[in-house]
């Protein structure tokens, strides 16, 4: 099966045509952010548009796709395809690419909309959350790294590479919550090293991992087996690491034997996980001897971290406290209650995996866009943002879409999803005049500050130039690229290009 | 490539019939082993496709007619992975990148959902 595909069959050349014609009318549209998000609002808008419509996607680092290129994990390059979609659009001529440009800072909110009838935000969920983590006592220890860094840290991403985690010095990981990005991380850790010889992970990152000493992950969730947040797909792909050395620990029988019984009135999914549990268990229960391991772990929250006295950079162990849960059948949602019970497992490192988080952008007050500092996302109705003077109200000409609007949550079929649907408003409210008040200048206004300031941007074919040094870079080495991972390194290559 | 498929032989044309979100039908004549996606996208139809194909999106997924559902062979792992993530998830439920016709589908019905905000992946997860 190839991986490549053609897409729209000439859409955008479609598109070419038409916007000759109304190049000088067309409705300005600046979304913030290049993930999936921001590409999949402006495919949609390109799509759907009559070609009177201009957009133009800012990202803060020079290089674009968010986490497609910084959160998925180098081991799945199929799920990076959806950049085929994104590449596409970039051939229309009603878009442009303003990478190196970070909006709050580069340039303002203020002088965005001075410029474009309509702003989406789509920059994603960039922080980490750490609500009811961080006043545990140790937290803040060197072994405990949190999931985005770690995974920050091993696709390239700019902020994270002096990371280091110590792994030659590990035999023992727990990692907290049991999402899809915990499983992530587990995998990375467990699987043999040359799972990445081909792939696009860095250098530094197979560097560290080749001499990591890791034997054991445990994934504790602080709620029970029927509240676990990972999937069927990324769990399978851990308990299939049994052909490699990787062996799976007995779920302990006292967090599935209560639920067994009720299996019949089950969803597909709960179904199905625990059904994966009995299958890969009788299948690898012959060999006890695997090399390394990992276990899944209910109804725990950390209490306390304890670093280790001999060795800063790692732990001595973590203390647990054991919960019970409290079923709200109205609210239809399970409520952690914690009992004076507490177990104490050794390990050298701890590994926060509590989810992402969104934070607000400097401007947002002036333009009275509303933010949910309880969930870190702006608050919206259907990508309609909320007036934070007058709740009742919107604001016009502000939109937003994926992790940003909904909260850090979704695989990239749901972000597309949310985008098609606020591109969708976005069309609504053009076709209702809204934007027509007055022409903006778009992209030329801004190249214009940009260049005033001598603020270097990148744009779509500098990208290009960029990628094709890291493709480049990675065929030497036989992986499928090879990540410059460094800004001023990035800048300094398309300088030397000019 | 995707979005491109081979000619059916002359008498050996199968038929499949699309039943799209706003409710229109299309049936088209394709050729033994075509891809539900690669005839959807060929015919540009609303089937994002957004991972090529690889079965690592779920944006492809069909609502089969029962009457054909057991005609198709059964989903693997991998497709049940995906589908557990599909929006409106229904009984006959396939992704339709790894859906091939064959002569036992000629005339097969399938209906693409509609994608709506209201039915989240969460939803499927927590219940
Ligand atoms: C570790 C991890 C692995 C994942 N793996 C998968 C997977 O295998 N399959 C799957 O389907 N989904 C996966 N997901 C989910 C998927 O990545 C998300 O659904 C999707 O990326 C969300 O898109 P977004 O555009 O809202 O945010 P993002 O992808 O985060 O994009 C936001 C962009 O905005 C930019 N930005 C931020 N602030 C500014 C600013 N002030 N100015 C300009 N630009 C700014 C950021 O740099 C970033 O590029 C994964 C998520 C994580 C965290
Ligand atoms: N291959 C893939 O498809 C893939 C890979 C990676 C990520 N993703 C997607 O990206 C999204 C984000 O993933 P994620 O793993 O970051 O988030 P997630 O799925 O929301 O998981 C977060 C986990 O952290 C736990 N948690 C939160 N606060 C906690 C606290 N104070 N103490 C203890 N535990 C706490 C949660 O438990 P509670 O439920 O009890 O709150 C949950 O187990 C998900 O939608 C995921 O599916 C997909
Ligand atoms: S096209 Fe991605 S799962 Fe079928």
């Amino acid at each position: 099966m190839m991986m490549i595909r053609s897409i729209n069959n000439g859409i955008f050349q479609k598109t070419i045509f038409k916007s000759t014609l109304n190049r000088f009318h067309s409705t300005k549209v600046a979304i913030i952010g290049s993930g999936p998000s921001g590409f999949y609002t402006a495919y949609h808008l390109l799509k759907k548009s009559k070609g009177d419509l201009k957009v133009d996607v800012f990202e803060k680092l020079p290089v674009p796709y968010g986490l497609v290129r910084f959160g998925v994990a180098p081991d799945h390059p199929e799920v990076k395809n959806c950049t085929d979609t994104f590449e596409e659009i970039s051939n229309s001529p009603d878009f442009s690419f303003f990478g190196n440009v970070k909006i709050g800072k580069d340039v303002s909110l203020k002088e965005l909309r001075d410029n474009y009838n309509c702003i989406v935000f789509s920059y994603g969920c960039d922080e980490d959350n750490l609500i009811g983590l961080s006043k545990i006592p140790g937290i803040d220890s060197k072994g405990v790294i949190t999931a985005r860094k770690f995974v920050g840290w091993y696709n390239g991403l700019p902020d994270f590479q002096d990371l280091n985690p110590p792994l030659d010095q590990v035999e023992n990981v727990i990692i907290i919550g049991n999402g899809n990005v915990a499983l992530d991380v587990a995998r990375t850790m467990l699987v043999p090293i040359e799972a990445w010889s081909k792939t696009d992970i860095t250098a530094n990152a197979q560097n560290v991992l080749k001499k990591s000493k890791v034997k054991n992950v445990k994934i504790v969730a602080r709620r029970g087996f029927l509240q676990t947040a990972f999937t069927n797909k990324e769990f399978r792909e851990l308990l299939e690491l049994y052909n490699y050395g990787v062996g799976f620990s007995p779920v302990p029988t006292e967090f599935l034997d209560p639920v067994r019984p009720f299996i019949k009135n089950f969803g597909r999914v709960h179904k199905r996980r625990l059904e994966l549990i009995d299958r890969y268990f009788e299948a690898i229960k012959q060999n006890v001897n695997f090399p390394k391991t990992f276990e899944l772990d209910y109804l725990k929250s950390p209490i306390e971290v304890k670093p280790s006295s001999k060795n800063p950079a790692i732990l001595e162990s973590t203390k647990f406290q054991v919960n019970n849960l409290l079923e709200d059948d109205e609210k239809n949602s399970t409520k952690v209650v914690p009992t004076d019970i507490t177990i104490t497992y050794k390990n050298e490192l701890l590994i926060t995996s509590t989810g992402y988080r969104g934070s607000a952008l400097p401007g947002f007050e002036e333009f009275g866009i509303a933010f949910d500092e309880k969930r870190g996302r702006i608050l919206n109705e259907h990508g309609r943002i909320k007036n934070s003077k007058n709740p009742d109200s919107f604001v016009d000409g502000f939109y937003s879409s994926g992790w940003i609007s909904k909260g850090p949550t979704g695989v990239i079929a749901s972000t597309m999803i949310d985008s098609f649907d606020t591109g969708d408003l976005i069309l609504e409210d053009k076709a209702q005049g809204k934007f027509e008040s007055e022409p903006k200048e778009g992209a030329q206004g801004i190249a214009k500050i940009l260049q005033n300031r001598n603020h270097l941007y990148v744009t779509w074919k500098d990208w290009k130039k960029l990628e094709a040094k890291e493709i480049q870079d990675g065929k030497k080495v036989g992986k499928l690229r090879e990540k410059i991972t460094d800004v001023d390194k990035m800048l300094d290559v398309l300088r030397n290009l000019k | 490539m995707h979005g491109h498929l081979k000619k059916p032989k002359k008498g050996e044309e199968l038929h499949v019939t699309f039943i799209t979100k706003e409710g229109d039908q299309h049936t088209y004549e394709v050729a033994e082993g075509d891809s539900l996606l690669d005839i959807a996208q060929a015919n540009n139809l609303d089937m994002e496709g957004a991972c090529g194909g690889s079965c690592a999106c779920s944006t492809c997924h069909v609502i089969v007619d029962p009457e054909f559902y057991d005609e198709i062979p059964e989903p693997s792992d991998d497709e049940n992975d995906m589908l557990d993530l599909a929006f409106g998830l229904t009984e006959t439920s396939r992704l339709g990148c790894q859906v091939y016709m064959d002569k036992k589908l000629d005339g097969l019905r399938v209906a693409l959902p509609a994608m709506t905000r209201n039915l989240q992946v969460g939803d499927f997860n927590k219940n």
